[in-house]
């Protein structure tokens, strides 16, 4: 199969493109000199992204595999691309919000957040196992840089080498595994080894061995139970608007390759089931430990991450089903969870980087002191009585938390049920009552912040946040209350249209298996 | 007649009252929804047939037809009488409190409303498990943000016991979900499709599918029932919520649990409950009389109430596992009964804490000289609490106690222990509360502690209610009297049929 270098396929690239030119521009006149709004830049940018995202659909090629079979473009990684936009469109709302404070080096961190955003999508995009692994180094290379750039405090230093030395010892494991792999099976494209059969992948114990070690190294990327250290001090160093980008999309992104790699029929044979069973064990830790972990939490921001290091547990039962069936109703169900996971996630994070900027314009106001230049941190009793000084924001924030612990009537909801049934439906009981308990435990800690919010303490009432909003940047202190507004509507409304999401899912996920067939 | 509307109604009510400029205006606004919702319900009573077991007023939309959920509402003699006491017991509260309490207060009510008449119209496995656990929001915040001094800790209680038990229920929901594609080959949450199932059972191990099935959903219903050895949450739950919030708790929600059995448990897992039953026959008599010793030295008059609701519960599971129409029929009765006289117990206990600022029962006594007429009515539903013969208590804890003799009359010699016990309970309550010395708390002060017009008329209806299901019991039987028999008859192959709305 010769594939020639034609225009048609540079064409398929142009989100990338776009994205780079969009992150480059304010940086590059920054550089000369020049001095460009914050506003200017953050429209720039905004265009950009939506460029990319139109760019996608329109210029989707109609081959799957294209640049020297570098590239496997099918729709749930158009889809996922998308996604990982639109999260990043977001975040960059929350970030130009909260920069009208801390309003330094900001062209940098879009440039970062940005790039990120490209190292995830080359990921999504990449057949080419090694061409993956390049995708993810870019993204986290991004990132390490972006949490030390964060702001003042030492706590975003601690974290950023925590991240960093971590994140490049397991790299390293995740290339090792690939050479484990390549070794065994002389390829590491993707298409070529799902062509292969199954019962060469399960004689070979290099191969299981070269398999789990790049399970490692992808798990250390979403906190898998024994990776899983860094990531509350890493979210609670880094900047909310980054942590709600990072959360999201970096999982998104990561679990959609890990699906990939389920159905390379890993779970056959004497090693694929011994493989199985670690997985399972992670799994059910990295709930308990998400859920038990946060219980003591004083800060939100320490209890949002924790909890999502048991969304990440719930995840991977997801994984596991599709590691174990080759029915899609595995994948309908786990694209289905990132989605609403996705959706919540981003909206936490941003309630809580929008409470922390008028925290700390309430300590400027109060002070009139301009060296507080840091993020102040934001405890759950801060929240008293919120939701009679800000209705509509602890109003979303509530649903998201519902959403969060998975109540119903909301996306979270549906979501854990899609998850619940398919592990069912491959008679995963154990794992299931594992993920049930998790969710009760883990009921107390989402309920803490809402009935902080509920209860009137008239006392607090003008204490912690100002009763008006911002006067400062009003317009994207606007933007930023929409945004969540809409994203809790939506984590509330599109759970009653679960059937058309349902059917979408299925198809694209169908599209994947028939593929592989 | 639309059951939708009869849901959804509330929710209508709540979001016209954020249109409404005043403050006053709001509120009469959210009254006359919990009036117009009560006499919806009564429109729906009259229409109501009583000749059939069918379900009526049936509405069935497809909703996620991947799986098999449907949005699907019917009313059925099973129902129809837990949804005319959630609407009455909502208006009462609502006459008593619509001008005293916060707006928030008041919607809290609606919705809790709305859940309770969503979980008892829906047919559908999932669409009912969505309303059972949205009524526990409101209640959550009923209790856990207009309780009383320990309300963190009561309302977490109450929240993680109740939803512990209905998160293992979603897991069983999901495995019949499963079956349900085994058997017929397609996902439903149907609970037609899943009263047609043939669940494998093996008597004699508890590790057979139906017997695990079994006691996931009855662990659940008994959890909010709640059934003797997971009852600790209700005592903390009604001491801390505030007057409405328990009598809703009390009135209602614990019937959740009884409707689950004899909508899901009963018919759908037939040999199972058959089996079982002893276990819990057993464990209602223990609860009857562990509930009620336990009550007797009780310091807090509340907490009193709650003790006896437990007992009383254990009556309803005696019935409702006697397997004949005798236990049933109690079982049913009991439920409404409880769900009257409770409440109205719950109701005066808050009325007089709110005067004099203490449930304990020795800071009372002599309160008959004082007040006269909180007293006389206080009479009354305790006489209806202990079962005295004419009152509403009677009827149902008779016919249960006829059942468990049918079964097995030593079963019923130690039932019988719980009607004695009762009966000393509830009077050495009313002994040192209403009689004796008159208590210091009261005696100088100028404090009006005797009804108000609008406490008397609550209390009155609540006592022509209490009266007329004493002495009339047919007319209130007549609406569930097929439906029941319809399920004693057919525990094997239950089945309902529908039908058509009849103009």
């Amino acid at each position: 199969m010769n594939i020639l270098f034609n225009l048609p396929q540079v064409f398929v690239l142009l989100p990338l493109i776009f994205l780079f030119i969009a992150a480059l521009v304010p940086i590059s006149i920054k550089v000369t000199g020049a001095n460009l709004s914050h506003n200017f830049i953050t429209i720039e940018v905004l265009l950009g992204i939506l460029l990319s995202i139109v760019s996608i659909f329109v210029f989707s090629s109609q081959q799957s595999l294209i640049l020297f079979n570098s590239l496997k473009l099918d729709d749930i990684v158009e889809y996922s691309a998308a996604l990982v936009l639109v999260s990043l469109f977001v975040s960059i709302l929350f970030l130009k919000n909260n920069q009208s404070f801390t309003a330094h080096q900001f062209e940098e961190k879009i440039f970062l957040l940005l790039n990120s955003a490209i190292g995830l999508i080359i990921m999504l995009w990449a057949n080419d196992l090694l061409l993956m692994f390049i995708g993810l180094e870019y993204a986290s290379l991004s990132l390490y840089i972006l949490i030390l750039l964060s702001k003042n405090s030492s706590f975003s230093k601690e974290a950023a080498i925590k991240y960093f030395l971590l994140g490049s010892f397991l790299s390293v494991i995740l290339l090792y595994g690939l050479s484990f792999i390549y070794g065994s099976v002389g390829s590491l494209y993707f298409s070529e080894l799902l062509s292969v059969s199954h019962n060469i992948f399960s004689m070979s114990r290099l191969f299981s061995l070269g398999i789990l070690l790049v399970f490692a190294g992808l798990f250390f990327k979403v906190a898998i139970f024994p990776f899983h250290f860094w990531l509350p001090d890493v979210y609670e160093g880094a900047e909310t608007a980054v942590v709600s980008f990072m959360a999201s999309s970096f999982k998104l992104v990561i679990f959609i390759i890990l699906l990939k790699l389920a159905y390379l029929d890993i779970a056959f044979g004497p090693h694929g089931q011994s493989l199985l069973n670690i997985f399972e064990w992670m799994s059910a830790l990295t709930i308990l430990i998400g859920s038990v972990a946060a219980l003591k939490q004083t800060k939100l921001k320490k209890i949002l991450a924790y909890s999502s290091i048991a969304h990440s547990g719930y995840l991977l039962i997801a994984v596991i089903v599709a590691m174990r069936e080759e029915s899609s109703y595995a994948l309908m169900s786990s694209l289905y969870y990132l989605l609403s996971y996705c959706t919540l996630t981003v909206a936490a994070f941003g309630i809580v980087s929008y409470l922390e900027q008028c925290k700390l314009q309430n300590n400027l106001d109060k002070n009139n002191t301009s060296d507080e230049d840091q993020e102040p941190v934001l405890l759950v009793s801060d929240l008293k009585s919120l939701l009679y000084t800000k209705p509509a924001l602890s109003v979303s924030f509530i649903i998201v938390l519902l959403g969060l612990a998975g109540l119903p009537p909301t996306f979270g909801f549906f979501a854990k049920f899609l998850v619940l049934l398919s592990a069912l439906n491959e008679q995963m009981f154990w794992l299931s009552i594992w993920a049930i308990i998790g969710s009760i435990i883990s009921l107390y800690y989402y309920f803490k912040p809402i009935i902080s919010m509920c209860s009137l303490d008239n006392d607090k009432l003008d204490t912690v946040f100002l009763k008006k909003d911002s006067t400062k940047n009003i317009f994207w202190n606007k933007t930023h209350l929409f945004s969540i507004v809409v994203l809790a509507f939506l984590s509330i409304s599109l759970g009653f249209f679960s059937q058309d999401i349902i059917e979408f899912l299925s198809q694209i996920s169908n599209a994947f298996i028939e593929y592989k067939i | 007649m639309s059951l939708s509307l009869l849901i959804f109604f509330p929710l209508i009510g709540i979001f016209l009252s954020f249109f409404v400029p005043s403050l006053y205006g709001k509120r009469i606004v959210l009254f006359s929804t919990a009036v117009i919702e009560f006499l919806l319900s009564v429109k729906l009573l009259f229409a109501f047939n009583t000749q059939t077991a069918a379900l009526q007023f049936v509405e069935k939309q497809e909703w996620i037809s991947s799986f098999g959920i449907s949005y699907f509402l019917g009313v059925d003699g099973l129902s129809i009488g837990l949804v005319l006491l959630t609407s009455f017991l909502t208006l009462l509260i609502f006459i008593y409190s619509w001008k005293k309490r916060e707006l928030s207060f008041l919607s809290a009510f609606l919705i809790l409303e709305l859940a309770l008449m969503g979980s008892f119209l829906s047919i559908d496995a999932i669409l009912f498990y969505i309303f059972f656990e949205i009524s526990l929001l409101p209640m959550y915040f009923i209790v856990g943000l207009w309780g009383g001094e320990r309300k963190i800790y009561a309302s977490y209680k109450l929240l993680i016991y109740t939803l512990a038990g209905s998160l293992f229920m979603l897991l069983g929901i999901i495995y019949m979900m499963n079956l349900t594609k085994l058997e017929l080959g397609n996902f439903s949450s149907n609970l037609l499709d899943w009263y047609k199932l043939d669940i494998p059972f093996i008597a004699g191990t508890l590790f057979s599918t139906q017997s695990l099935l079994f006691f996931i959903f009855s662990i659940a219903f008994a959890i909010k029932i709640p059934l003797f050895p997971l009852h600790t949450w209700l005592p903390d739950a009604h001491v801390e919520a505030p007057t409405e919030g328990s009598m809703m708790l009390a009135g209602l929600m614990l019937k959740l649990g009884v409707y689950g059995f004899f909508r899901f448990v009963l018919p759908i897992f037939p040999e199972a409950s058959q089996y079982w039953g002893w276990l819990f026959i057993f464990i209602g008599v223990l609860g009857i009389i562990y509930a009620s010793l336990i009550a007797m030295v009780q310091t807090d008059i509340k907490k009193l109430i709650a003790y006896s609701s437990i007992a009383h519960m254990g009556y309803v599971i005696i019935g409702l596992f006697s397997f004949n129409i005798f236990g049933l029929t109690g079982a049913y009765y009991q439920m409404l009964a409880h769900g009257i006289t409770s409440s109205a117990l719950f109701f005066m206990v808050g009325l007089i804490y709110y005067k004099t600022k203490t449930r304990q029962i020795k800071d009372y006594g002599g309160l008959a000289s004082v007040a006269p007429y909180f007293s006389i009515l206080f009479f009354i539903f305790t006489c209806a609490s202990m079962a005295v013969p004419l009152t509403s208590g009677f009827v149902g804890e008779f016919l249960i106690l006829i059942g468990a003799f049918k079964l097995s009359p030593i079963i019923a010699y130690f039932a019988v222990l719980g009607v004695i016990l009762g009966a000393s309970y509830m009077l050495i309550l009313y002994k040192k509360v209403f009689f004796g010395k008159i208590s210091t708390l009261y005696k100088d002060t100028s404090l009006n502690l005797d009804l108000c017009l609008k406490e008397k008329y609550i209390l009155v209806i609540l006592a022509v209610v209490v009266f007329s299901m004493g002495i009339f019991p047919q007319i209130f039987l007549k609406y569930s009297n097929i439906s029941l028999q319809h399920l004693n008859k057919n525990y094997q192959n239950y089945n309902l049929s529908l039908e058509q709305e009849n103009k």
